[in-house]
C-alpha cells in the first residue's frame, strides 16, 4: 500500500489501471477530462496495456463501450452531464444486453441554464436504466468504489453494467490522501472477467434480441430487476473481501451518529462530508441529529435504510437534485421504503439543496432540521419541499438580474 | 362483438378492420379499431382487432376472446406463431378466404365460412388487396352493419388512402359483391371462461439473459407460404440467360448445371420480380395453392 495525494479524477484513473481494464473509449466533457487524459498518457506510455479510443461522442461511446464489454473485454469510461444524456439511449442497451462494464459519472449539473458545478439530476436520470448506481463522498471511496463496481457487475448473479458517481471539481479535481492499493490485492479481490456468451467472430451470438411478444419483454425486465436486487448480497460479500484486503471496507449505506439521534439527515455524495459536519455541530447545540448516506443507490438498499431510520423522530432528506414539479428523487424512495413500519419516522421532510453546486451551509442545515422538529411537534406534514437559500445568495441574485437586465 | 383479422403485410388488413369500425360508426354503434403490424414488413403476419358494442368501449389492444375471426391468408391458419384461432370458443364464427374448406383441427364447435375473396378482389380490382372485400365480409357477417354503411366506409376509408375515383369504385364493387357473398350470423351466449393462473417470475441467472445462442434459424422460417402468385417456368422458352437469377431479390432463384433456373418455393415470396424482367416470357405465374 503507498499513500498518495491525488485528485477524484486521478483516483478512479488509478482504479481502472488497477482493475487491468482492456479497453477505454472516451470523448472529453468538463469536469470529467482529466481522468481520460490520464487514460490515454499511461495507455500511450505503454503502463496500461489497454486499448484507448477516442470517439465521436458520447453515444457512440457508450456503444463502443456495451459492444466491447459484451465480447468479453473488461471496458472503463467515464462522461459528465449533457454527455450522460447524449448517450442516454444506449445506456438501457447495454444493460439489456447485460454487459457489465463501468463508467465514472462526475456529476455536473445539467443545462439550461448552463454551468458547471455537480448536483445529481445527470446521474439520478439514469436511475431507472438497470445500471447499477455508486456514489462516492470521497477520492478513496471513489477509487474503491471503482474496484466494487467490477467486482458486483461481473459477477454472474448479476451481469449489469454500473455507474460510479464522483461529484465534478468537489471530488474530480480534489485532492486528498488515498491509500493506493497493491496491485496483487487488487487481482485477488477482482477476479479476471469470466464474460456469458461473449461475442466470437467463430461464434456468433445475438445479444438484447428483439422481443416483438409482449411477456418476454416483461421478462427480461424482470430478470434484470433481480439480477439489480442480488448486487446488494454481491456487494455485502465484497464488502467482507475488500475488508480482509485492505483493511477498511464499506456497506450499501453509513451511519454518522444516527444510533441515538432523533433527526437524521439523508444525503449522497461529496456533500454529504458538510452534512456530517453541520452534524457534528448541530449535536454541540444540543440537537439529537446524525446523518445516513446513501452509498449504493441502485440497487436501492431498503432493508439497510429501515435498520437505521426505524423509530426516528424526524427524517430530513437533502436531494442535490429537482424533480421539476414534484421536489426531490430521492425523498419518495426513502419515504416509500418506511411507510409500512409501525414506528416510521413522524416527519420525512424534502429539502432540495446543493443545486449546481450551491454551498449548503450550517445555517442551511440547522434551518432544514429545526422545520423538520417543529412539524414533529406541531403533528403536521411539509408543505412541498423546502427549497435552501441564504439571504446573502438572494442578494448576490438580485444584483446580478440587475446587472443582466441592463439596469 | 369482437372482431380479429389475420393477414399478411400489403393485403390492407389494417383498412379493412377500419372499414368495419366506420361502417359500425355509421350506424350508431360505438366502435373500436386497432391494427398492429410488428416490424411493418410486407408479407409479415398483420392483425387487426375491431370491437363493436351499443355501450361505451371499456377494453383495448390485443384480442383474445373473439368473436369473429376473419383469416386472409390462409397459409396463416398453418403458422404456429400466429395463433389465428387462439381464443375462439363454440359458437364464434371463422372466415377463411379460401375457395375450399381447409380442415382444421379445432375441437371447438366454431361457424367455419370458407370464400375465395382473393378471386373476386381479382375480378373487380386486379390485385390481391382485401381490405374492402374483408371489410365488408365482416361487415355482413355482424348482421348489425347495413350494405350503404359498408359502402360508405369503404368510399370514404380508401379516400382517406388517397386511392383514385375508379379505384375506389372498383372496391365498392367489390365489396357489394363480398357483402353479398355471406350470410349474417347470429352470435349468442359465447362463453369465454379464460383460466389465467397468475405465477411468480423466478430468476434464471445467465439464462434469463436476452441472448440468442441458436444462430442461423431464420433458415426454417419458409417464406414461402407469403406468396399469392407463383411464378412457373417455361423450360421450353427459358434461354438460360440468367436475368431471373440476377434479379431476384431474395435469391430464392438458382442455377443448374446447364444455366437453367430453378425455383425454392419454399421461400419465394411471389414478388414475379422474375416473371417481370424475363426477355422471353419464360416464366408464368398462377395463383399459388400451395399452403395447403
Amino acid at each position: 500500500m503507498v499513500l498518495k495525494m491525488l485528485t477524484g479524477s486521478q483516483a478512479v484513473a488509478w482504479a481502472a489501471r488497477l482493475a487491468r481494464v482492456d479497453y477505454i473509449p472516451a470523448y472529453p466533457i468538463t469536469p470529467q477530462t482529466e481522468i481520460i487524459e490520464i487514460l490515454s498518457e499511461w495507455v500511450r506510455k505503454g503502463e496500461m496495456e489497454a486499448i484507448f479510443v477516442q470517439m465521436e461522442s458520447e453515444h457512440s461511446l457508450f456503444t463502443a463501450a456495451g459492444t466491447a464489454a459484451a465480447t468479453g473485454a473488461r471496458v472503463f469510461t467515464a462522461t459528465s452531464s449533457q454527455g450522460l444524456l447524449y448517450g442516454f439511449e444506449m445506456l438501457y442497451s447495454i444493460a439489456g444486453w447485460r454487459a457489465p462494464l463501468v463508467l465514472v459519472n462526475v456529476a455536473r449539473a445539467v443545462a439550461a441554464p448552463i454551468t458547471l458545478e455537480p448536483d445529481h439530476n445527470d446521474v439520478l436520470a439514469a436511475r431507472d436504466s438497470g445500471f447499477l448506481q455508486f456514489h462516492a463522498e470521497n477520492v478513496q471511496e471513489a477509487l474503491d468504489l471503482v474496484l466494487f463496481a467490477y467486482r458486483v457487475a461481473e459477477d454472474h448473479r448479476v451481469l449489469l453494467p454500473a455507474i460510479v458517481n464522483i461529484d465534478g471539481f468537489h471530488l474530480s479535481f480534489t485532492r486528498e490522501r488515498v491509500e493506493l492499493p497493491e496491485q496483487s490485492f487488487v487481482d485477488e479481490f477482482l477476479p479476471e472477467y469470466n464474460p456469458v456468451n461473449p461475442i466470437r467472430a467463430s461464434e456468433p451470438v445475438a445479444k438484447g434480441i428483439p422481443v416483438l411478444i409482449p411477456p418476454l419483454y416483461s421478462f427480461f425486465k424482470y430478470q434484470m430487476h433481480m439480477a439489480s436486487r442480488n448486487a446488494l448480497n454481491v456487494f455485502r460479500e465484497a464488502a467482507k473481501d475488500f475488508e480482509k484486503l485492505f483493511s477498511r471496507t464499506y456497506a450499501p449505506v453509513e451511519e454518522y451518529m444516527v444510533e441515538d439521534a432523533d433527526t437524521v439527515i439523508v444525503m449522497s455524495n461529496s456533500f454529504a462530508s458538510a452534512g456530517k459536519q453541520a452534524v457534528s455541530a448541530l449535536r454541540e447545540e444540543g440537537h439529537k441529529v446524525g446523518l445516513l448516506k446513501i452509498r449504493l443507490f441502485r440497487p436501492f438498499p431498503t432493508d439497510d435504510i429501515i435498520k437505521s431510520l426505524r423509530g426516528k423522530k424526524c427524517v430530513v432528506v437533502i436531494d442535490q437534485n429537482i424533480s421539476v414539479g414534484k421536489g426531490g428523487i430521492m425523498c419518495p424512495e426513502i419515504a416509500e421504503a418506511l411507510y409500512h413500519l409501525e414506528d416510521r419516522p413522524r416527519v420525512i421532510l424534502p429539502v432540495i439543496a446543493g443545486l449546481g453546486g450551491k454551498s449548503i451551509s450550517l445555517e442551511e442545515f440547522r434551518y432544514a432540521v429545526r422545520v423538520a422538529e417543529r412539524l414533529a411537534s406541531l403533528k403536521a406534514g411539509p408543505d412541498g419541499p423546502l427549497l435552501l437559500f441564504r439571504e446573502d445568495e438572494a442578494i448576490l441574485v438580485e444584483s446580478l438580474l440587475k446587472t443582466a437586465s441592463g439596469g | 362483438m369482437r372482431f380479429r383479422f389475420h393477414g399478411r403485410g400489403g393485403q390492407g388488413i389494417k383498412t379493412a378492420g377500419r372499414i368495419l369500425g366506420k361502417a359500425a360508426f355509421f350506424e350508431g354503434l360505438f366502435a373500436q379499431d386497432f391494427a398492429i403490424y410488428g416490424a411493418e414488413r410486407r408479407g409479415a403476419p398483420i392483425t387487426a382487432f375491431v370491437r363493436l358494442s351499443d355501450a361505451p368501449i371499456l377494453e383495448r389492444g390485443h384480442i383474445f376472446n373473439p368473436s369473429y375471426v376473419l383469416v386472409a391468408a390462409p397459409s396463416l391458419l398453418f403458422d404456429p406463431t400466429v395463433k389465428t384461432l387462439e381464443g375462439m370458443v363454440e359458437g364464434a364464427v371463422l372466415f377463411v378466404n379460401s375457395s375450399r374448406e381447409i380442415p382444421i383441427l379445432q375441437p371447438k364447435k366454431v361457424h367455419m365460412i370458407f370464400r375465395d375473396v382473393t378471386g373476386l378482389a381479382l375480378k373487380y380490382v386486379g390485385k390481391d388487396i382485401l381490405s374492402a372485400a374483408m371489410g365488408a365480409v365482416a361487415c355482413k357477417l355482424s348482421g348489425t352493419i347495413s350494405l350503404q354503411s359498408t359502402v360508405d366506409s369503404v368510399g370514404e376509408e380508401l379516400a382517406d388512402l388517397g386511392l383514385e375515383p375508379d379505384m375506389i369504385e372498383k372496391n365498392i364493387q367489390l365489396a357489394k359483391e363480398c357483402y353479398l357473398c355471406v350470410e349474417s350470423v347470429g352470435l349468442s351466449g359465447l362463453s369465454y371462461k379464460p383460466s389465467h393462473k397468475v405465477v411468480e417470475v423466478q430468476y434464471l441467472g445467465e439464462k434469463g439473459i436476452p441472448d440468442l445462442l441458436s444462430v442461423g434459424n431464420t433458415a426454417f422460417r419458409k417464406t414461402g407460404s407469403w406468396r399469392v402468385f407463383t411464378p412457373i417456368i417455361d423450360r421450353n422458352l427459358c434461354t438460360a440467360c440468367g436475368i431471373c437469377y440476377v434479379y431476384c431479390p431474395e435469391s430464392c432463384v438458382s442455377l443448374d448445371e446447364q444455366g437453367y433456373p430453378a425455383v425454392d418455393y419454399d421461400n419465394c415470396k411471389g414478388c414475379l420480380v422474375c416473371a417481370i424482367e424475363c426477355p422471353r416470357k419464360a416464366i408464368k405465374t398462377g395463383r399459388e395453392s400451395a399452403w395447403s
